[in-house]
């Protein structure tokens, strides 16, 4: 009977004010808008590439629990993802799930980042734009996308990330040869050594996917190691002949998504800053969704599906970073070979085995080929923004094979990582494919490519 | 005082501008600028001034009086335009007339050139003629250079020549340090020996290193080890290690910093140096300059040192400890030397290049002016982090040279005042910048000082860049005498020769070297301040031939010469030290191995490690054969070993039973005493080293002794877990039976937790019983204690305690043989310290027993009082179930937090919300960072005081605090001494201690070789010990008789133990 009463009341709301009211849209574009803002400030906060997967993550799938509340055809991830209770329901007719989808990935883009007024400037912005549109519209929508997002915050909040904070660093001990140690020039401790103890998504544990051991420490001449290790170096000394327009510099540095590169010159030191690998991979999303001219609803599960797969990734990867420890080629090189060798780019801090890009590209690209396929042509102008050329793969596993290579190229990691990491990532994603069922009937969409 | 004149007619600037073919990008020492030597060209008996410049020409003004310069650089026939840098004057060739060489930056991209020797040809007209012939010398070096320094390293009568290199290596990867050895021919340092006039470099056969990563900037000639020969400081900058040569007085060097650790820590990112005597010990001191900024703001935003983890990795690449501060490294005599700038209170100047250090005052103390500021160089972390990449961003698509000249104009630039330092007298110097100095902003580099205008005081003369160069008069009122000399043979101008002047009461010590600071170089002449004394009583000379001579009652200036000098004069009188111990050279066969702290990876937030504690030693006669025995307590991983003595002073070595299944507890402390009275020495042994949280590791053990055979008694501690300071056998109850007191220092891996403490009954046969809770419940929860002394204050008959630790005030527990209470006296109440260590004993002989305790020492940049406390908040801030230790101290009146902000924010990652920026991080206070409602709830320790000190007995349970002497607080003291070591019936004091297993954001404690101090009856006053070195982290101290002879053995961390004893009648 309240209900009723405050129905009608409401209705009596609407009707005074509907002259003006128009319903409010949310186009996939604006959906982007707000992922490629969440880059921007993860790029601007320095985020490391597993925390940042955390937020792509996080983000996008608060957005993708509202959506999937209104479209029938897609299901929600309660029960699939680990952790993840009921995701509340839209009670008010008012609310348009779009708009509280946008919000809701707002809301938790804004808790999970630093610059928190990067993001509130884009959202009251566009909260000002909607309110002039349909205030009413507004407010049911703005509640439950946050009623939404404080769920996902509250199973988020479960996830070990505040505990890890304050375990342990890693323990650097040069006294073992083979053991990762910090690298040129700015020596930072090891990246997230108890990554592997985030609850996963949908991998049963970080050690799902144990890759095989790396082969075996030696500096011995012939060994596999010693090989690989020369590899390395011999790559880079080739290329250094090829000069800067090598394809392998091409590819090198297309991919490498280090987030923070330092520069010491004398006394003066500076950074240079890109996407994540992760961000990559959420970059070439927004390429494959707009060729495809996906909806809303569809922008987001794929967006969704890639960093759940990217998320579980370097979760998968950590394991065994810190399982293996394995120094880096650059240490070795310049201790063993050559002391001024610099690898071609920045060997980024935290121990050699898997590659994460491997890793992480692995698992993005088999998500993406279940849903697209695996003849679907792209143009990736990911990385144009920070003065790159745009490069053309003929498939998402072809981008990631190349993603992979790059690491040898960049002179910081040995071949094994890369074939070894891509192997682990493929599982973790084809994992992801087998037992994530996000759309009802099957997960492949028709896409109007080639 | 020192008053910027403006019309002298100096108008050289050192103007520079980024072009695209050199710039701060291509050259990294593009801002370095450059330097200035001052003397008397013309001989007219005015300091003429000489300016290099990098892009601008040279230019020498002649001296016309009154503060009036006048350039003369063309009619002297000084032309150049190379990129020139370090400059000094030198009568090369003994015709009388000083000459000036030129250091020059040659072979680095388009620069050309080479180092230049402008020869005076004599006086035209007033104007001295110079003539370029450094090829004829042999001194046309090119490379890159930065200064040279004369001097007359093999006493032959001639000068030689250093000539400092740096070097463009790239700085980012310090790689292996044993590159040092290897010589490079563009860089590195080279060593000519003039050889009748012709300079050979004898750099590699003279043991001098020159490799590409010396990246050199600062060059002092000192004769440090008073053996008359001059020894050489080169400051490096980054992560190369400052050298030292000791002069070998056959031709060549040895490099001692690196091979033989002779300084404790040094400078980082070296620049300038400079070697006067700062005490008037007559022992030269070392000063070099870093780039520490004393500005909280600028401190707090700007990047620090690497964290302790990572820190070890650059250590265990071959590299010394290095720490970004000024170092002050106060010589002890010979070849001891105790980095003090902390305590001096100089440690911290910003980007620095310049150290003068002479007596401005003309008070009898050699002051400072330190020349510093940057055009653009920057560990601004906002700019690191965060500018940097918008800037570079922005430009992208322009090309390489116009993006690049762009970003440069972007840079931070350090723009300061120069700072002016007050020598105290005791070893303390007062910032008087405002006080002294217009107090304005400038980027200064060289800079040098002479008295200009002949009124008896020094006036300074600054090179800056882009600014024309400083002349600052001196208008102190005190008088000074200056001293020239005139050497024989072909060093004219005495360069080497030493002056010590009395006058009153005061010495003062002085060496004639000309290259100071940075890249500049004083007259071939010494200033000495006569304070309230009307005359010098006594100058006594030393030439570097080994003559001497002295001179008395001397009121005006005056010239000394060689020539009256005496050929060796009667040798030193021998005079046998207040202090006649000496080293012992017994060994044995134990080194302590503690391994580097994980501490601080457990842990970053804290401000000292918990972890090493040991080696405690202790001696008795274990077996009853009438000879001492030893027992040396283990690490983690180490068994504990007894040494048997035998009769002919050899040692047998032994071990606990089921040593090997103990050996990973890491053994903190022991007590010999007779548990079971039987009559023989039963051992019981705690653990500690915070490495475990509970278990067998932390279980005390105890063995009886019969007959010689030990027995480990299973489970006789079985209830009892704690990490351990000290276990102490005292008869509480006064029923004949030894008890015994357990006291912990620390919960393992709990920063600051409270760990509860234990008293022992004991039944009479070795069986023991916790009574703390029923004999003393308020000792159980005292603090964190590192120290207890059984002792019967009250002469009730009954032995209480004298608690100290970390976090609480030395406390006082009575005793009447049923409880133990805590004495509430108003006199200790804010004595809350980091208390190490505690000696009781009747040191004033008034019958009643005083109180010595050990402290963290005031030679870091922790300060404490009541008024301005070190604060620890323990609260798990961020929620995540674990406490955070909160460490703050006051900087300026300011409360602020100890951890960086890098550190901070990897625990605490919600601070990044608010203060993502390093400024807005670095401005907040600790209200705005923590909240003052979690500050509230937050567990509170603090400390009041930091000072080792002297509580003097007066009754009644009053204590009387007095801080000991300077040199008593250069370290922290781990343990303390008392003897009677200089025979006069007073305990004096030996403190020990240093700990290297401190934050890396506090540096390093280890400026201690042991600290002696006198007792004189109401006060104790340090007193070198000239035979003796006791270096490293010394945690234990304990006599031993060696057969007879009394020994005094010291247990140091990660080390093995050293031997001290009283020196024979013909040592």
């Amino acid at each position: 009977m309240f209900k009723y009463l405050f129905l009608i009341f409401s209705s009596a709301l609407l009707l005074s004010s509907c002259a003006k009211d128009t319903p409010l849209e949310v186009t996939p574009d604006d959906y982007n808008n707000a992922v490629d803002k969440v880059t921007e400030v993860i790029i601007h906060d320095i985020f490391s590439p597993p925390v940042a997967s955390r937020i792509y993550a996080y983000s996008n799938i608060a957005a993708y629990e509202v959506l999937a509340q209104n479209h029938p055809e897609y299901s929600s991830l309660a029960g699939k993802l680990n952790g993840l209770g009921e995701t509340p329901k839209a009670e008010n007719p008012a609310v348009n799930h779009d708009v509280a989808a946008l919000i809701a990935q707002m809301e938790m883009a804004k808790s999970l980042i630093f610059s928190e007024d990067r993001i509130t400037e884009v959202r009251d912005s566009l909260y000002k734009t909607w309110e002039d549109q349909n205030a009413d519209e507004l407010e049911a929508s703005k509640a439950y996308g946050l009623q939404v997002a404080d769920h996902i915050k509250n199973w988020m909040d479960g996830d070990m990330y505040k505990q890890t904070r304050t375990m342990p660093k890693f323990s650097v001990n040069a006294d073992n040869p083979s053991r990762w140690q910090p690298t040129p020039p700015a020596y930072m401790d090891g990246i997230e050594p108890h990554w592997m103890k985030i609850r996963t998504f949908v991998l049963d544990s970080a050690s799902q996917f144990k890759p095989v051991p790396p082969p075996a420490f030696s500096m011995d001449e012939g060994s596999e190691f010693h090989k690989q290790l020369m590899e390395v170096y011999d790559v880079r000394n080739e290329m250094t002949e090829k000069g800067d327009d090598s394809e392998e510099a091409a590819i090198a540095k297309f991919w490498d998504c280090n987030p923070y590169v330092s520069t010491h010159k004398g006394h003066l030191m500076f950074a240079t800053k890109k996407i994540t690998p992760g961000g990559h991979w959420i970059g070439i999303v927004k390429i494959a969704t707009k060729k495809n001219n996906a909806d809303l609803m569809e922008t987001v599960y794929v967006y969704t599906k890639t960093s759940i797969a990217l998320f579980d990734g370097f979760i998968s990867c950590w394991d065994e970073k810190y399982r293996s420890n394995l120094i880096r080629p650059e240490t070795l090189i310049n201790q063993y070979i050559d002391d001024s060798w610099t690898p071609v780019l920045q060997t980024p801090p935290f121990p050699e085995y898997s590659s994460g890009h491997s890793v992480v590209s692995g698992a993005a690209a088999e998500v993406l080929t279940e849903i697209y396929g695996d003849d679907f042509q792209f143009d990736d102008d990911t990385e144009t923004a920070y003065g790159l050329p745009v490069r053309s793969f003929n498939s998402f596993r072809a981008a990631s094979s190349e993603a992979a290579l790059s690491r040898l190229y960049g002179g910081i990691h040995y071949r094994a990582a890369i074939d070894e990491g891509l192997k682990q990532g493929r599982q973790v994603g084809q994992y992801i494919v087998s037992n994530l069922h996000m759309k009802n009937d099957g997960e492949a969409l028709s896409h109007s490519g080639n | 005082m020192l008053t910027a004149v403006e019309d002298t007619g100096i108008e050289f600037s050192n103007d520079l501008t980024n072009t695209t073919q050199l710039n701060i990008l291509n050259y990294l020492y593009f801002y370095n600028g450059a330097g200035t030597a001052i003397a008397d060209f013309n001989n007219d008996g005015l300091e003429d001034i000489y300016f290099t410049g990098n892009q601008v020409s040279d230019k020498l003004y002649l001296n016309q009086g009154s503060f009036k310069f006048k350039d003369i650089s063309a009619e002297a026939g000084i032309t150049n335009n190379n990129w020139n840098t370090g400059v000094t004057a030198v009568d090369i060739n003994a015709d009388g007339l000083l000459d000036i060489y030129i250091c020059t930056v040659s072979g680095h991209l388009d620069l050309k050139g080479h180092n230049k020797l402008y020869i005076n040809q004599g006086i035209k007209d007033g104007i001295p003629q110079f003539k370029e012939e450094s090829e004829k010398y042999g001194l046309d070096y090119h490379g890159l250079s930065t200064q040279a320094a004369f001097f007359d390293y093999d006493l032959d009568g001639d000068l030689d020549v250093y000539v400092l290199n740096h070097s463009v290596h790239p700085n980012s990867n310090y790689g292996r340090a044993n590159i040092r050895r290897v010589s490079d021919s563009l860089t590195g340092d080279r060593l000519y020996k003039n050889d009748n006039g012709y300079f050979t470099d004898v750099t590699s056969s003279a043991g001098i290193l020159n490799s590409k990563i010396g990246y050199g900037l600062g060059v002092s000639v000192s004769d440090l080890n008073n053996d008359n020969y001059p020894d050489l400081y080169i400051a490096n900058d980054f992560f190369e290690n400052d050298y030292i040569y000791l002069n070998n007085r056959d031709g060549s060097f040895t490099e001692v910093n690196t091979t033989k650790n002779l300084l404790g820590h040094t400078s980082h990112f070296s620049m300038g140096s400079a070697i006067a005597d700062i005490n008037n010990d007559r022992n030269p001191d070392i000063l070099s300059l870093d780039m520490l900024p004393q500005n909280l703001e600028v401190l707090k935003a700007s990047g620090t040192e690497y964290t302790y983890p990572i820190y070890q990795n650059q250590l265990r690449n071959g590299y010394d400890y290095q720490f970004m501060q000024n170092a002050l490294q106060l010589n002890l005599g010979g070849e001891r030397f105790s980095e003090i700038a902390f305590q001096s209170g100089i440690a911290a100047t910003e980007w620095s290049w310049s150290p003068l250090a002479a007596d401005f005052d003309n008070d009898g103390f050699k002051d400072l002016y330190i020349a510093n500021g940057i055009l653009g160089a920057t560990n601004d972390m906002d700019f690191v982090s965060f500018i940097s990449n918008e800037s570079i961003q922005k430009r992208l698509g322009k090309t390489m040279s116009e993006a690049e000249l762009e970003f440069i104009k972007q840079l931070p630039q350090t723009h300061v005042p120069n700072y002016a330092y007050k020598n105290n007298g005791d070893g303390t110097f007062r910032d008087v910048t405002q006080s002294w100095t217009a107090n304005s902003p400038s980027f200064s580099n060289g800079a040098s000082y002479a008295d200009l205008d002949n009124d008896g005081d020094l006036d300074i003369v600054v090179n800056n860049i882009n600014a024309k160069a400083f002349i600052l008069e001196n208008k102190t009122t005190n008088p000074g005498i200056q001293v020239r000399f005139k050497g024989e043979k072909n060093n004219t101008y005495g360069i080497g020769a030493k002056l010590t002047a009395f006058s009153g009461d005061t010495v003062q010590f002085f060496e004639n070297y000309t290259t100071t600071g940075f890249m500049s170089a004083v007259p071939p002449s010494v200033l000495i301040g006569l304070g309230n004394a009307s005359q010098i009583d006594s100058l006594l000379v030393t030439w570097p031939s080994g003559k001497t001579q002295a001179l008395k009652n001397i009121k005006t200036n005056l010239l000394v010469e060689e020539k009256n000098a005496q050929e060796n004069p009667s040798p030193k009188p021998f005079e046998k030290p207040e202090i006649s111990w000496v080293q012992d050279s017994l060994t044995l066969n134990f080194t302590h191995k503690d391994g580097a702290s994980i501490e601080f990876s457990r842990d970053p937030l804290v401000p000292y490690a918990g972890t090493n504690t040991g080696p405690q030693i202790a001696s008795t006669d274990l077996n009853q054969d009438g000879l001492d025995d030893m027992i040396i307590l283990g690490a983690k991983a180490q068994k504990t070993v007894l040494f048997f003595q035998n009769k002919d002073g050899s040692f047998t070595e032994a071990f606990l039973p089921q040593a090997d299944d103990d050996a990973i507890n890491e053994d903190i402390a022991i007590a010999i005493f007779d548990a079971d009275g039987n009559g023989t020495p039963d051992i019981a042994i705690a653990s500690g080293g915070n490495e475990f949280t509970q278990g067998k590791a932390l279980t005390p053990r105890l063995y009886l002794n019969e007959n010689g055979n030990f027995t480990k008694i299973q489970g006789a501690f079985r209830n009892l877990n704690l990490n351990a300071s000290t276990i102490k056998s005292v008869d509480l109850d006064g029923d004949g039976n030894l008890d015994l007191s357990i006291t912990a220092d620390l919960v393992p891996h709990e920063f600051g937790a409270t760990p509860k403490q234990y008293l022992l009954k004991n039944d009479g046969s070795g069986n023991f019983t916790d009574i703390t809770s029923s004999y003393a419940p308020e000792f159980q929860n005292i603090g964190n204690v590192k120290d207890i002394v059984w002792s019967d204050l009250d002469q009730n008959g009954y032995p209480d305690a004298i608690v100290a630790g970390q976090w609480m005030p030395i406390s006082i527990f009575t005793n009447d043989g049923k409880r133990l209470k805590p004495v509430n006296t108003e006199s200790l109440q804010n004595t809350n310290g980091l208390w190490n260590s505690l000696k009781v004993a009747d040191f004033d002989k008034d019958g009643d027993l005083d109180i010595v305790a050990g402290n963290w020492g005031l030679n870091t940049r922790l300060h404490a009082s009541v008024q301005e406390p070190l604060n620890l908040y323990r609260f798990d801030f961020d929620a995540n179930g674990k406490i955070d230790p909160i460490t703050t101290y006051f900087y300026k009146g300011t409360e602020t937090v100890l951890a960086t902000k890098d550190e901070l924010v990897k625990q605490l990652p919600y601070l990044n919300k608010k203060f993502l920026s390093y400024h807005a991080f670095a401005k907040a206070s600790i209200t705005d960072l923590f909240s003052a409602e979690k500050l509230k709830k937050a567990e509170k320790k603090q400390v009041f005081t930091l000072a080792s000190t002297y509580f003097e007995n007066t009754g009644d349970f009053s204590f009387k605090a007095s801080q000991l002497p300077f040199m008593a607080q250069i370290t922290s003291v781990k343990n303390i001494v008392a003897h009677d070591f200089n025979e006069d019936g007073l305990q004096d004091l030996l403190l020990l201690g240093n700990d290297s297993e401190i934050s890396t954001q506090l540096g390093r404690l280890d400026a201690s070789h042991g600290v002696f101090l006198l007792n004189k009856g109401t006060t104790f006053e340090y007193e070198d010990a000239p035979n003796i070195d006791i270096t490293g982290a010394v945690r234990s101290s304990t006599f031993f008789n060696l057969n007879e002879d009394p020994l005094l053995i010291l247990g140091r961390n990660n080390d093995t133990p050293i031997f001290i004893r009283k020196a024979t009648v013909h040592e």
